[in-house]
């Protein structure tokens, strides 16, 4: 079959096959101008939703680290709290156990005197502040120290625990409120209570009261424990927050390697599309130049 | 009797045909680039015979008319590919537009947005008390809301412009319409109409089909009559013409398109699914609002979600019951009972949204958003509590914030979290301009076969005219020859009369 071909046909085929051609070449050159080859949704909506994935699971490890990074940052100063009170309560033990063997009065109350000195810094480590906020004071958060009378050792705070998003699934308590740590769990006032055994042996030492001192004394062994224990936790919950932190880069490393593959553009390989579609743009270029010379008019005559 | 004043008549014949050819060749060749021409050919016949001594002999030649190439069944493929063409054109467009204005990119986007919030929830579960980080989550919350509105109020703007466009679009359509009925007229007029007429009434409709999308039907002495496509509506009939106008409707407050048939109105914007107000009808009355509905799933979730655990905690100056985000109740007034499914429950939130007024201090509005009115704390005097904080945070990833199905109960519709909801409204999106942008250029590829098709058979061949020009040059030199044989022998007649 012998079909008529006229030049608006010719015409109409190649202006619609350049449209495409630079149009080709119009999106080559966007991804090499924003180095990426989905720049929008509609250039390749399965990786896009894939991308936009990405990008939220980024955001949302990245939360998770800010977080962590922020309790970490406060548990070194609780962990150094912890070990301050835990070196005075031994230096305090120390002190008992020599004094209790003493039998000189002015020496038991100089003892007397450096247990209150001791006391005195246990509870400037309790009322310890991080980025402008008490440490102990539970989660209430008070304008004045937690442990702010030097005599009764009260404290002010509340026993308000609170916690941190580990992840999705999973929160874990991030507070020891000063009654916990100071008191234990016998509470204000027990056999637990620091301040309590450091106030009852000071006032036993002035008072040369050896039958206090010698009752007294077995308790600091358990107090000393305690903290230790705390600091055992404090040294766990760091050892997990660290696990975590790490997790998270590890995860958005991973997570910006899985991106970058979907989103960048090869420059190579789009600087070679590019070579493609400007040949393909010169060659019908050429080809319709060619076309519109002539016609059998240019031959008559 | 067959003499030499006949055979003069004869080839004077031949002349006229040659010239009337070398014209309609003329026309041709002016008319190579006029769109919708059809290619004209002169129809010649014998003039006649005279019968002398029982010999018959013709007496020249004649046109009998001015033919035009032409095939009904390509026009009409040609032109009903136009409609769709522009339909899909400007659907693509639409959708493409959308995109443009829902883009995200690293710098700003409501995913971008709601990232930077919920990092700053977060943060605040880590410093529920610190005013640094409180500060934060009220920069954040504000842009999301800023985000979202700004969105909608976009996408609000397109929909208006579709809208306008469409009345705009009605009135060309009358215009074309009008033009048409003349042409009717004046074919109508004459026993052999114009092959011109003819030309200019195929595009006018052509033009009409970009427009609205039509079906032609041929009617009796080269009339024809123009519907809308797939509708029986007449926009064109023999001596008659069916105007369309626009009126507000009641529900939607945008255009409907009306026919005005003898007087009676009649709504028919349903009917219209092919042309550029096809394509702008559905931007304007699906693609925009269905991607408008999910902004206001979007912020009616969070509205709904940060209020109700909002409402339960304690600032740090101690208030309580205040929400996050106003407007306090993201339903609408008089939606259906909770359970009950309502499709404009959230119509028009997201345009909005804001970060709420309870969280200005009221002794101090100038001072603007307060951070310590933020309620983190379940417990009033308790500023490093987090209780709330925390379930703020956990919204990051509960599937059950979303309300697709708009009864007033997103727990059961797992419509993802508020990130996974955007995200899939943006690849829903991309999908559907990757969709429809292929569809056009198939239809492009269509369009073009329908007007090579039409070409082929109408369109005017520079090789062709290039050779009639050659034939009826070499008919008029034979003609114009035969001519001066005659005269001469004529000449030589009489000259020897006078000897």
């Amino acid at each position: 079959m012998v079909f008529r071909v006229t030049q608006s046909q010719i015409d109409g085929k190649f202006l619609m096959q350049q449209g495409i051609a630079l149009a080709d070449e119009s999106q080559i050159l966007e991804k090499l101008s924003t180095f990426k080859k989905v720049n929008r949704a509609s250039d390749n909506p399965g990786d896009a939703n894939l991308i936009n994935q990405a990008k939220n699971d980024i955001g949302e490890a990245t939360g998770f680290r800010k977080a962590i990074e922020a309790t970490l940052s406060r548990f070194q100063a609780v962990e150094t709290a912890f070990t301050e009170i835990r070196d005075v309560l031994d230096d305090a033990r120390e002190l008992v156990v020599e004094g209790s063997l003493s039998v000189n009065n002015p020496e038991r109350q100089t003892i007397a005197d450096q247990l209150g000195h001791y006391r005195a810094e246990i509870i400037d480590r309790l009322n310890v502040k991080h980025e402008g906020q008490f440490l102990f004071d539970g989660t209430v958060q008070v304008a004045t120290p937690p442990f702010d009378d030097p005599v009764t050792g009260a404290y002010t705070g509340n026993n308000s625990l609170y916690s941190l998003r580990l992840n999705a699934q999973e929160n874990v308590v991030v507070n020891w409120p000063g009654s916990t740590v100071a008191f234990g769990p016998g509470g204000f006032g027990s056999s637990d209570d620091v301040l309590f055994l450091l106030q009852t042996l000071e006032d036993a030492f002035r008072a040369d009261d050896l039958a206090t001192i010698d009752a007294t004394l077995p308790l600091l062994a358990p107090a000393d424990e305690r903290i230790n224990g705390l600091i055992g936790e404090v040294g766990a919950l760091s050892g997990r927050l660290i696990s975590e932190q790490d997790h998270y880069e590890n995860f958005e490393l991973g997570l910006r390697e899985v991106l970058q593959d979907l989103e960048s553009a090869d420059l190579a390989e789009e600087a070679v599309y590019l070579k493609q579609a400007r040949n393909k743009v010169d060659a019908q270029l050429r080809a319709q130049g060619s076309v519109n010379r002539q016609s059998l008019l240019d031959f008559l005559g | 009797m067959v003499n030499l004043n006949t055979s003069l008549l004869t080839g004077f014949s031949g002349v006229q045909v040659a010239q009337v050819g070398l014209n309609v060749t003329g026309n041709n060749i002016a008319n190579v680039n006029t769109e919708g021409y059809s290619r004209q050919s002169a129809d010649h016949t014998t003039r006649g015979v005279l019968t002398s001594q029982g010999i018959t002999v013709g007496i020249g030649a004649d046109v009998r008319e001015i033919m035009a190439a032409r095939e009904n069944l390509a026009n009409q493929l040609l032109t009903n590919q136009k409609g769709r063409t522009s339909l899909l054109e400007e659907h693509a467009s639409g959708l493409n537009d959308v995109e443009s204005l829902m883009a995200e990119s690293d710098e700003t986007g409501i995913a971008k947005s709601l990232n930077e919030l919920f990092s700053a929830v977060e943060l605040s579960v880590a410093r529920p008390s610190d005013l640094g980080t409180r500060e934060q989550l009220l920069i954040t919350a504000e842009d999301v809301a800023s985000e979202i509105r700004a969105r909608d109020a976009d996408l609000d703007d397109l929909q208006r412009q579709s809208n306008t466009d469409i009345a705009d679009l009605v009135s060309k359509v009358n215009l074309i319409t009008e033009r048409i009925a003349d042409i009717n007229r004046n074919i109508n007029s004459t026993s052999t109409p114009s092959q011109n007429l003819i030309d200019d009434r195929q595009r006018e409709i052509n033009e009409l089909s970009k427009l609205v999308g039509v079906d032609v039907f041929d009617l009796p002495g080269e009339q024809v009559q123009v519907n809308i496509q797939g509708a029986n509506q007449i926009l064109v009939g023999r001596e008659m013409r069916n105007t369309l106008s626009v009126s507000t409707s009641a529900t939607t407050g945008f255009f409907d398109v009306n026919i005005n048939v003898k007087g009676t109105v009649s709504n028919i914007t349903s009917q219209i699914t092919s042309g550029k107000i096809g394509g702008k009808l559905q931007v304007r009355d699906t693609e925009i609002p269905q991607v408008r509905e999910r902004l206001d799933n979007l912020a009616a979730g969070l509205i709904i979600s940060f209020n109700t655990i909002h409402q339960t905690g304690f600032g740090l100056n101690g208030t309580t019951g205040l929400n996050f985000f106003d407007p306090p109740n993201a339903t609408v007034l008089g939606a259906t009972a909770i359970g009950t499914q309502d499709p404009n429950r959230y119509d028009g939130i997201a345009g909005t949204i804001t970060l709420s007024n309870d969280l200005v201090d009221p002794l101090n509005p100038a001072a603007g958003f307060d951070a310590t009115r933020l309620a983190h704390s379940s417990a009033a005097g308790a500023a490093g509590n987090n209780a709330v904080v925390l379930q703020l945070a956990d919204l990051r990833n509960s599937t059950a914030v979303i309300d697709s199905d708009r009864d007033g109960d997103p727990a059961p519709d797992a419509a993802g979290t508020f990130e996974r909801y955007h995200s899939s409204t943006l690849s829903m999106l991309g999908r559907k301009v990757n969709t429809v942008n292929t569809e056009f250029d198939t239809q492009q590829a269509l369009l073009e076969q329908a007007e090579a098709r039409v070409d082929q058979v109408s369109g005017v061949s520079l090789d062709e005219e290039a050779i009639s020009l050659s034939q009826y040059q070499r008919a008029f030199e034979a003609s114009s020859r035969f001519l001066g044989v005659i005269n001469q022998l004529t000449s030589e007649i009489i000259n020897r009369l006078g000897s």
